[in-house]
């Protein structure tokens, strides 16, 4: 890679100044900046340009550097999160190694700040800094990293099962790993889904069949994540399985002639009869996959009367009560009384605010919108009016946010089957109280479509749409370190730009593990997730950045400061030497944080690409440029 | 105190026609494009048809359930498309049948029931708009029926529209003619305001007279018998094609047949009614007219599909209103902002409430309220 400059050369550096079509140049002088640049020791080239990271601004670098004028580059635009790797690659392809570069950001760093002369000061102070680094930059190799060509999925249902079978399509080994001893996880809950009116049943045992038949998916049911160490390519990983019991056992024994691929309604997809007795599975893996799922809120006692009137019920349990055959006729009938009037509840555990609601055992509220209620009440309240015509539904609802696709189409089709809907604020909700005229139970609520008019509805059941809440993964989140968004949904690096990732490498969110979503959209993360694996997968190695520490033996005095100060586990450890014992980085698991460099007395740690004689060159550059400019 | 729903009125308004009641969402957008907000007014639509979904009382006065002039500017914005209309329609009808209905629409009802027309003239005088005038009669080998509005019929003022009418289809040739006493109200503004019974009296009568006739083709005067013609008999019984007069007037001059000196010069606004324009999407013909005259067509503020009804549909016509709260005030301050000197327009009502305000608001000598047919004939060659 490095045939052309290995970084020995003594330094002729290239400076390339990007407008940002104005983003930058509208407040920052460019040609002054360009100018000054060009003065500074070691620089050869400076230039400006509109967009630096078009084609003809790639192309300006390429031209100097096989033209022999440059060897090192620095480029001054926009965060380097942006287009650090877009110029990195434009020097790969011309040949030279794309670690003799530096980024100085002069857009979030200066012009979108900074207006006014001071900000060319900045901006020139910047380039300088960049300037003097780049004299001191070495040529790096990226770490290389075997990889496994397996991947581990925690969780068997939709997400998860859809994820493995995506994994496979890809010729990779796949462990499915699932608490329960079936497959399908909380769609096998419901009777249809929505937009499309299929049957879960029917979606969930093609989805398992897939995964059932592939002979690259191993699936361990009954099991759960027991030990976890290792990166990216090569997570060290170990499954416990016990043997089912109790309900489990009961749920079993529902299995048709005990064949795996059976949907059993409300349970889920039998996938074999679980272990004898409890094992423990080691498996290396390459990437892993997060699919734990969600926890359907569950209302504390009292909440609209739940738990206290057994004509309280939720959602989930509702569908279970519709799903069932034998009901049939003009109305509604729960456990022998006929229902008139039934009330739905919406955003029960969803849209929590502070100061109005009820924190949870964990003293912490549901302060997200759960997002599927909505349209899932909607169905819900159609299918009863079309099953059940003379059971009158009213729906309770603060917003009814029916976003996704054919989700409208519901919410309108309710309102046409007669579906009866009043709204309240946050602040004055529902009251449930037993007894009414001709009725079990009273629901008042002040409609706000009626500027606050106090509502009394007689009813014979509530039905609360409980909101999807995180699943309590607080063992697994600690053993793997996984990052907890403040809504206690496992979260993603970057909502857009890496939306399925965490911060540690070769680990992917699929599904409502995440945030709420429906199933489509849990499928669809499930996708996201197993093309991401398998793209570091498929090569059969992991290139990652060389920014890691990096020990002298010859300073090291084996002291540990270092292992003690580290913040990755393993990443750095003492190791026998001849002499003695000496501290040895392991740069796939190291962070480049540089804490242990900080740590180290005898300073016999630097970080490769952010030495202590780099960050020398910049201060230099930058109190040279503050002379400069102040005399 | 906590209100019960009563979800047996729900259910009786849905019969009653408005079968869309509870596919309202309740998103408001009717009542913030209603031209009662750019006046004081009790009428909300959103808030009356929420009373309707739940069963509740309270909108039962004369500036509520009778507060809207069915001008559609709700429909065509409602997101859902429901048919606030058919909502308005049917609340009024299940008060109406229980006796509660403003007097002054109990006298034109009544006089509808008794004379065929809501102005209470005799069913003989309903020729008397073409006294002087050669009108043929309708015949088996006429091809069109001239149907005069009640209003052109009784109104004297309005009377001229149909006169003028007659000049232009002499001038241009058209087989025509007229029934004259036997014909009665459309009931177009009779079912708005809620009578259904005697619409379904009136439309009756008049399909058994039609068919009896013969009648194939129709030229109205009114864009409320257009309206209604068109898009209530046919399930009635009365199935035929349906021509506004500006509607045939356009296609007469396009063709050459109705020739215009376009002499007229004067600057024109055209006020778009709204049986015509909304509900029957008729906006370009009027106005090809009026420049086919020579006029200076000017726009106002609010055009076409965006007009200002004038207040008196929905059986508005027959009630009172406020002089502050008459939204045809409004709109003749808007033709004399646009600088016209003539406000034209297509409907007799309109013609009646725009004279009016006209007047009050002291512009007799600036601007001249015509319908188009007036302003054509004086410009025939």
């Amino acid at each position: 890679m490095s045939k052309l400059n290995n970084g020995q050369e003594p330094p002729k550096i290239g400076v390339y100044v990007c407008h940002c079509g104005g983003n930058i140049s509208d407040h920052v002088d460019v040609a002054s900046v360009v100018e000054q640049a060009g003065g500074l020791a070691n620089v050869t080239v400076a230039r400006d340009n509109s967009f630096m990271c078009s084609d003809p601004g790639q192309e300006l670098i390429i031209e100097d550097i096989t033209s022999g004028k440059v060897n090192r580059i620095v480029v001054a635009s926009c965060a380097p999160a942006l287009h650090e790797t877009t110029f990195r690659g434009a020097i790969a392809l011309a040949g030279m190694n794309p670690y003799l570069y530096e980024h100085a950001n002069i857009r979030e760093q200066v012009s979108w700040v900074h207006h006014g002369p001071g900000a060319t000061g900045k901006a020139t102070a910047l380039v300088a800094a960049a300037v003097g680094k780049a004299g001191e930059l070495e040529a790096l190799e990226p770490i290389r990293v075997e990889a496994e060509a397996h991947a581990t999925v925690l969780g068997g249902g939709v997400a998860g099962m859809s994820a493995a079978r995506d994994l496979a399509a890809q010729g990779l080994r796949v462990a499915l790993v699932e608490k329960s001893p079936f497959l399908g996880g909380q769609v096998a809950q419901l009777d249809k889904t929505f937009p499309s009116g299929e049957a879960a049943g029917e979606v969930l045992s093609a989805l398992a069949a897939q995964v059932l038949a592939d002979q690259r998916i191993t699936v361990y049911t009954c099991a759960e994540l027991s030990e976890y160490s290792g990166y990216v390519g090569s997570f060290k990983i170990k499954i416990r399985r016990t043997a089912p019991s109790g309900a489990d056992l009961e749920r079993l024994a529902l299995v048709k002639d005990a064949q795996p691929g059976t949907f059993v309604p409300c349970v889920g997809v039998a996938a074999g009869p679980g272990p004898g007795e409890a094992e423990e599975v080691a498996l290396v893996s390459g990437a892993i996959v997060l699919a734990t799922g969600f926890e359907h809120y569950t209302p504390p006692m009292g909440e609209y009367g739940y738990g206290q009137m057994p004509e309280v019920i939720t959602l989930p349990e509702l569908i279970r009560l519709m799903a069932d055959e034998s009901a049939t006729g003009e109305q509604l009938v729960v456990n022998g009384k006929t229902i008139n009037n039934l009330a739905l509840i919406h955003c029960v555990g969803s849209r929590q605010i502070p100061g109005v609601h009820q924190p949870g055992p964990d003293g912490k509220l549901n302060q997200h919108c759960s997002r599927v209620c909505c349209t899932a009440t909607l169905q819900a309240a159609c299918e009863l009016r079309e099953k059940f015509p003379e059971t009158n539904v009213f729906e309770l609802y603060r917003d009814i946010r029916t976003y996704g696709r054919g989700h409208e189409d519901y919410y309108l089709n309710a309102g046409r089957s007669g579906v009866i809907f009043a709204r309240f604020t946050p602040e004055a909700p529902p009251v449930v109280t037993q007894g009414g005229e001709d009725s079990a139970l009273t629901v008042t609520v002040p409609d706000k479509l009626l500027a606050g008019q106090e509502l009394a509805i007689g009813v014979d059941l509530v039905v609360l749409a409980v909101g999807m809440e995180p699943r309590d993964n607080q063992a697994l989140v600690e053993k793997m370190k996984l990052p907890v968004g403040a809504d206690r949904f496992l979260l993603e690096v970057h909502p857009k730009l890496r939306p399925v990732e965490l911060p540690a490498a070769g680990i992917y969110l699929a599904g409502a593990c995440q945030a709420p979503m429906d199933t489509a959209e849990a499928a669809n993360a499930a996708g996201a997730a197993a093309a991401k694996a398998g793209a570091i997968l498929s090569a059969g190695f992991v290139e990652l950045d060389p920014f890691v520490a990096e020990v002298d033996e010859s300073k090291c005095v084996g002291s540990g400061a270092c292992v003690q100060a580290c913040l990755a586990d393993e990443a750095i450890e003492m190791v026998d030497t001849p002499a003695s014992k000496r501290a040895r980085v392991n740069p796939a698991l190291c962070m480049g944080c540089g804490v242990c460099v900080a740590a180290c007395e005898q300073g016999a740690i630097e970080l490769s690409g952010w030495t202590l004689g780099q960050y020398e060159a910049m201060v230099d550059a930058i109190v040279a440029q503050a002379l400069r400019q102040g005399a | 105190m906590a209100e019960f729903p009563f979800l047996e009125v729900n259910e009786a308004i849905r019969l009653y026609g408005g079968e869309d009641l509870n596919a309202c969402m309740q998103c408001g957008l009717c009542a913030s494009v209603c031209p009662w907000r750019e006046v004081e007014s009790p009428f909300f639509a959103r808030q009356m048809i929420r009373m309707g979904q739940l069963g509740l009382e309270g909108y039962e006065s004369d500036e509520v359930l009778f507060g809207c002039t069915t001008c559609g500017k709700c429909v065509i914005n409602c997101p859902r498309e429901v048919d606030i209309i058919g909502i308005m329609r049917a609340m009024r009808s299940m008060v109406s049948e229980a006796g509660i209905r403003p007097e002054t629409l109990k006298a034109a009802s009544g006089s509808c029931h008794a004379n065929g027309n809501p102005w209470s003239g005799k069913r003989e005088d309903r020729l008397a708009w073409a006294k002087g005038l050669n009108v043929p009669k309708y015949g088996p080998d006429t091809e069109y029926l001239l149907f005069v509005c009640c209003t052109s019929c009784y109104d004297q003022r309005s009377q001229n529209i149909a006169r003028s009418l007659v000049k232009l289809l002499d001038a241009a040739g058209v087989s025509y003619g007229i029934i004259g006493q036997e014909e009665s109200c459309c009931g177009e503004s009779m079912r708005k305001s809620g009578d259904e019974e005697l619409f379904q009296k009136l439309a009756q009568s008049n399909i058994a007279l039609f068919n009896r006739e013969g009648v194939k083709k129709i030229i109205t005067t009114s864009p409320h018998c257009l309206k209604t013609f068109v898009s209530e008999y046919p399930e009635l019984g009365g199935e035929y094609e349906v021509v506004h007069s500006s509607q045939l007037l356009a296609h007469l001059a396009a063709e050459g047949k109705l020739k215009l000196s376009g002499t007229d010069g004067r600057k024109v606004a055209f006020h778009d009614p709204c049986y015509l324009g909304r509900h029957s999407n008729v906006f370009s013909e009027p106005r090809e007219l009026l420049q086919s005259a020579g006029a200076e067509v000017v726009p106002m503020a609010r055009e076409e599909a965006f007009s200002l009804c004038c207040g008196g549909g929905g059986g508005r016509v027959w009630m009172e209103t406020p002089q502050e709260q008459r939204f045809s005030v409004l709109r003749v301050r808007e033709a004399a902002q646009a600088g016209a000197e003539v406000l034209a327009t297509s409907c007799p009502y309109c013609i009646s409430l725009l004279e009016d305000s006209r007047k009050t608001e002291g512009l007799d000598d600036s601007l001249e309220v015509l319908e188009v047919s007036e302003l054509l004939a004086r410009d025939l060659t």
